[in-house]
């Protein structure tokens, strides 16, 4: 008797890891196929059978510098994603400051539009602020992704906010009474101790500049402010001849590095940003 | 007296304060939300292509949508794949949450390898896949034909939309970690007690643990169902909406309206409002039908 119920709960248990492995391998399929598909040379790509590419050699990275101006798009994509980063993290830090600590009594309506924000599709807003930036000069520049960042981000000023509240208040009293005025209370008090917050939402902010699509492909219009993201829809929509999937690859494979290494280096801190959004709001 | 004096001059050095510091938010709320919003309120009532002023005509594009063919596919086409994709994705990351929410070795790196694809740039991503979906070379044809199954145009009319879907099933990563936190903040004492009256796993799975996560899979229902409707990277770069409109969703048809020749601004704004009414109706449905089914602690 006892055996039988040890052996069924045993086989339940290797269901499971065969489950959990089998699943696993599905989920990393795509990748691996990126990485294999980097290396193929060009009648690989359209071979049917090939899985494995006959060798392992770098020609299909260099040949995406050669096919379009990558090495531009990531500089591109850099200088967008650092300051854009820089930006949204520092206006979401100051606004979060203000929603934590300062008392007002309809601060829970302007809180509530702020988390609202967040519902709002972003199509709405997208042709009017379209139309406005060719009026103002700043279509096919980098300064629609910049300048309403100062503003922040809904969820990275709800993260924050939730963040400086647990720290007590004493320690701004404290300083108030040596004399310190609020913003260096922020600066030099607080931001020091809210440095696990300001790491996940600057690797928030991070991959989500890094990985935009939607912005550059409305706002960029001339191949030399292209992102990463555009150059390689660019590479796939070439017409000329068959689509070069083996240097889209290799261009995919070094568009995803920075994001995976930031990933691996900060997995706790992109975890815990997710959970904290993702719980509730 | 003076108290008061004092305690009213305190109070407004706090308003000023707070609205000091969040200033950067107002402002920019006001100019880069406010603004076009009421901007695209008008836009919505007029033929406007940007290069000529708007010219007014009531509700003609509201009507004028309605008519379009491409409207009638993007409606059906963006509702198939909300019904199909969010109810699949959810109950996806949550048996991943649940598999690996016991004591399992290994459990970190499942955890990892579970969400890497949801941390791949979304562009790297969709590359991939159609990569995938090729008709020559393809990974999923040649995968078909270990079974001598002839290969299939993964982005012809008929299974565009489902190949769609297919690829945006690997993204359960996030759904999962979030799912997991949840499952952890549900108190051990309940399942003690389901275990003494002698339920089985399947009892404290009903009675336990999806009444006390209720409350995140709502919200995540919600987050999902809103991401649905807005569906547009995805198609946008893979199949661009085609073929022949099989693919396209509300957003892309407002881009197209909005960007493509004849620039149709009037139209686009518009069909972006009706999509805002939609998006506003199903969450206050979502949250009316909730109140009845989600558990909050201590309500």
């Amino acid at each position: 008797m006892g055996n039988t119920v040890k052996i069924k709960k045993f086989s339940l248990r290797a269901l499971l890891y065969i489950v959990l492995v089998l699943w696993a391998f599905i989920l990393f399929i795509p990748f691996a196929w990126m990485l294999l598909g980097s290396f193929k040379t060009t009648e690989e790509i359209t071979e049917m059978g090939s899985i494995f590419p006959s060798q392992f050699n770098f020609d299909n990275y260099v040949d995406v510098f050669y096919r379009i101006n990558f090495m531009q798009m990531i500089m591109n994509t850099a200088i967008i994603t650092i300051c854009g980063t820089i930006v949204q993290v520092a206006g979401s830090i100051v606004v979060a400051y203000g929603f934590a600590r300062f008392q007002y009594k309809y601060k829970n309506v302007f809180f509530m539009v702020l988390l609202a924000t967040t519902m709002l599709p972003w199509v709405v807003t997208m042709v009017p602020s379209y139309v406005i930036y060719a009026k103002i000069g700043w279509v096919n520049t980098y300064l629609p992704f910049i300048i309403p960042s100062m503003g922040g981000n809904a969820l990275y000023i709800f993260m924050t906010r939730q963040f400086i509240m647990g720290i007590p208040k004493d320690l701004d009293e404290a300083a108030t009474i040596d004399g310190c005025n609020s913003f260096r209370i922020l600066l030099q008090i607080l931001v020091p101790l809210m440095l696990p917050v300001i790491a996940t939402i600057t690797i928030f902010c991070f991959v989500n500049y890094w990985s935009d699509f939607i912005g550059p492909s409305i706002y960029l219009r001339t191949q030399t402010k292209f992102t990463i993201s555009q150059g390689l829809q660019m590479m796939k929509n070439s017409m000329t001849e068959r689509t070069p999937w083996n240097a889209i690859m290799a261009g995919s494979v070094m568009f995803s590095i920075p994001m995976i290494i930031v990933f691996f280096s900060a997995q706790k801190a992109f975890v815990e940003g997710v959970v904290t959004t993702g719980l509730k709001v | 007296m003076q108290t008061a004096r004092l305690k009213s001059r305190i109070k407004a050095a706090e308003t000023k304060k707070f609205f000091i510091y969040i200033s950067p938010w107002l402002i920019c709320f006001c100019v880069f939300g406010i603004v076009p919003l009421v901007f695209s309120l008008y836009i919505s009532f007029t033929q406007y292509n940007i290069s000529r002023p708007p010219v007014w005509c009531w509700f003609d594009n509201y009507v004028r949508i309605f008519q379009d063919f491409a409207f009638k596919k993007a409606v059906i086409n963006t509702t198939l794949y909300v019904v199909i994709k969010v109810p699949l994705i959810m109950i996806l990351s949550l048996a991943a949450a649940l598999l690996l929410n016991g004591n399992i070795k290994g459990k970190s790196a499942f955890r990892l390898l579970f969400y890497f694809p949801a941390v791949m740039p979304a562009v790297a991503s969709v590359m991939v896949w159609v990569f995938i979906y090729e008709y020559e070379g393809g990974l999923l044809n040649m995968f078909l034909g270990i079974f001598n199954i002839e290969p299939v145009q993964w982005f012809d009319t008929k299974h565009a939309l489902g190949s769609i879907i297919l690829m945006s099933l690997w993204g359960i990563g996030p759904g999962m970690v979030i799912y997991l936190a949840a499952l952890q903040g549900v108190p051990r004492v309940y399942y003690e007690a389901i275990e003494i009256d002698g339920g089985n796993r399947f009892d404290s799975f009903v009675n336990i643990t999806l009444p006390m996560i209720s409350p995140v899979l709502l919200y995540q229902f919600l987050m999902n169902l809103i991401a649905g409707i807005q569906i547009f990277s995805e198609i946008y770069l893979a199949t661009g909406g085609g073929p022949n409109n099989a693919t396209i969703s509300l957003n892309l048809l407002i881009y197209q309206y909005a960007f493509s020749n004849p620039i149709r601004m009037g139209l686009a704004s518009a069909l972006a409002w009706v999509l805002l009414a939609v998006t506003l109706i199903l969450s206050l449905v979502t949250f009316k039908v909730s109140d009845k089914f989600t558990y909050y602690d201590g309500k």
